[in-house]
């Protein structure tokens, strides 16, 4: 029964153009979730010193990789721009994948290493990447695939079970990472962090404060979240709501329903959204991971009978 | 981080049309134990981590904030060098962004470490603290956030212990605003300063 169980979850439910979908949908997101994560490369001089790494990531200090490079950073980024747009158009996909990866490890490392701040919001994105390089989805919707009619072949051949588990990996993946940042909040601070309306009071004055504070120690930007930290019940309400979503995302993944999927992924987006403008954690763009969550190709499908009958009413 | 190496080795290896259906399950089932045993041994180290983003906070009465001021900040340290000369280093001389500048200033210099080191030694369980090897009462690795201040200052340009513009002080303030939770519009002031020193036996780590 184990068995059964395991092998329905991560071997059933996509097709291979799911799996293409995918990689074009979330190629898509990824070309404007990396100008949010690496624009401040194009504020540097080119000409200018080069920073010594203050805490440098663990694989620079493994290669030995010391200072920043500004040049190397804005050729990097051109390169994984350029990378990311052969993955979603499937032009030698895998190599294509595999340069994006490689690209994102420097180009992270090149700027969390300054003064040692590691961000996460690449950590869901690198993972999917890893699972969409040992996937066949460059099989089909590619270029690949348009210029071989053996990789075509190939592609029509692909069964369900090696469609299915690259997809399944990242939903748990993706939901795991909500779930364990709701384990490492009671591990460090406890069940206080939920009930007590002060953490997100604290956190949203620090962050109203941060382009400044008046004389009476009124923020001179954004007054919303100065507002909201006086609100006391509604920072009760934020702080539990986020033990609520973080802690019942798993549960995702055994939603049969779309539309139940969609709606609360609306919410998950909207919390990001609210974070990205209330206490500037730029984790904005982060809900592109979201295309995991649904079978594109079922979308494409019907998107293409709507405009289908629209044009057949037309005529 | 081997583990996770070895693993996308392996990945790597299988791939294209050896992934046979035994080796994708053999690759979930080692996936599975090194993104969890990342998550159980509280191991941050990007492309593995536990996500402990803003998971540390301590219950408090009056809470402070510093008062952020661009110029002040952009401008920079005021540091001495060697020669006793003195002058200002910051966001231009060191060729970093805005946010960069804003750590290194308001959070290094006055000796804060990057927030992963909290995350990574804060209320560390049995298991956690055998791993580390961390006795009774000692908090996490030796947070060595000054060393590292005067170092990158000095590398950057290109400076050793023993030229004459090295520098061997950095100096910053800021004023901290403080407040109870429940009247939040009575506010105090107070001057927060940095005044870091050179260590000459940090010549040996050099």
């Amino acid at each position: 029964m184990l068995r059964r169980a395991w092998n329905g979850f991560w071997f059933t439910g996509f097709s291979v153009e799911s799996l293409a979908m995918l990689r074009i949908c979330f190629g898509i997101g990824l070309i404007f979730f990396h100008v949010t994560q690496f624009y401040t490369f194009f504020l540097l001089s080119t000409a200018g010193a080069r920073f010594y790494f203050m805490e440098p990531v663990w694989y620079f200090e493994t290669l030995g990789i010391e200072r920043q490079n500004p040049v190397l950073a804005l050729a990097g980024f051109a390169l994984l721009e350029l990378a990311t747009l052969g993955m979603l158009l499937g032009y030698r996909t895998r190599l294509s994948i595999a340069l994006v990866i490689v690209l994102i490890f420097y180009l992270q490392g090149a700027r969390d290493s300054v003064t040692g701040d590691m961000h996460h919001r690449y950590l869901v994105p690198i993972q999917m990447l890893f699972f969409l390089l040992l996937s066949k989805c460059g099989r089909a919707y590619s270029i690949d695939a348009r210029r071989s009619p053996r990789v075509a072949e190939a592609g029509r051949a692909v069964p369900e079970w090696e469609a299915s588990w690259p997809i399944k990996a990242m939903q748990v993946y993706c939901a795991s990472f909500y779930f364990w940042s709701v384990l490492a909040k009671l591990r460090v601070t406890g069940w206080v962090w939920f009930t007590d309306p002060r953490r997100i009071q604290d956190l949203l004055l620090s962050r109203s404060l941060i382009w400044g504070a008046t004389d009476a120690g009124e923020p001179v930007f954004n007054p919303l979240p100065y507002w909201l930290m006086q609100q006391e019940t509604l920072c009760r309400v934020i702080g539990f709501s986020t033990f609520v979503m973080e802690a019942g995302f798993p549960l995702i993944l055994f939603l049969p329903s779309p539309r139940a999927r969609l709606l609360f992924l609306l919410g998950v987006t909207f919390f990001h959204v609210s974070n990205t403008v209330l206490a500037y954690v730029g984790f904005g763009l982060f809900p592109i991971v979201f295309f995991i969550f649904f079978d594109l190709e079922n979308v494409r499908r019907r998107v293409a009978s709507f405009f289908r009958r629209i044009t057949s009413t037309s005529s | 981080m081997g583990d996770a190496g070895a693993l996308g080795a392996y990945a790597l290896w299988l791939g294209g049309d050896s992934l046979t259906r035994r080796n994708v399950n053999r690759l979930l089932v080692a996936w599975l134990c090194v993104t969890w045993g990342a998550v159980l041994v509280r191991s941050d180290s990007f492309p593995l981590t536990w996500a402990p983003m803003y998971s540390s906070w301590e219950p408090h009465e009056v809470t402070s904030n510093r008062v952020v001021e661009d110029a002040v900040y952009m401008r920079g340290m005021l540091v001495t060098r060697r020669d006793w000369s003195t002058g200002y280093v910051g966001a231009r001389e060191l060729n970093i962004v805005r946010n960069h500048m804003y750590r290194l200033y308001y959070q290094r210099t006055f000796g804060q470490p990057p927030v992963t080191w909290a995350h990574g030694s804060q209320s560390l369980g049995a298991f956690n603290r055998w791993i580390r090897g961390l006795e009774a009462g000692e908090e996490g690795p030796p947070d060595d956030t000054e060393f590292r201040v005067f170092r990158s200052l000095n590398k950057t340009f290109g400076l050793d212990p023993d030229d004459p513009v090295f520098i061997v002080r950095v100096q910053a303030s800021f004023d901290v605003l403080y407040r109870r939770f429940d009247d939040v519009s009575k506010v105090w002031r107070d001057t927060s300063r940095a005044d870091l020193r050179w260590d000459e036996s940090w010549r040996e780590r050099w």
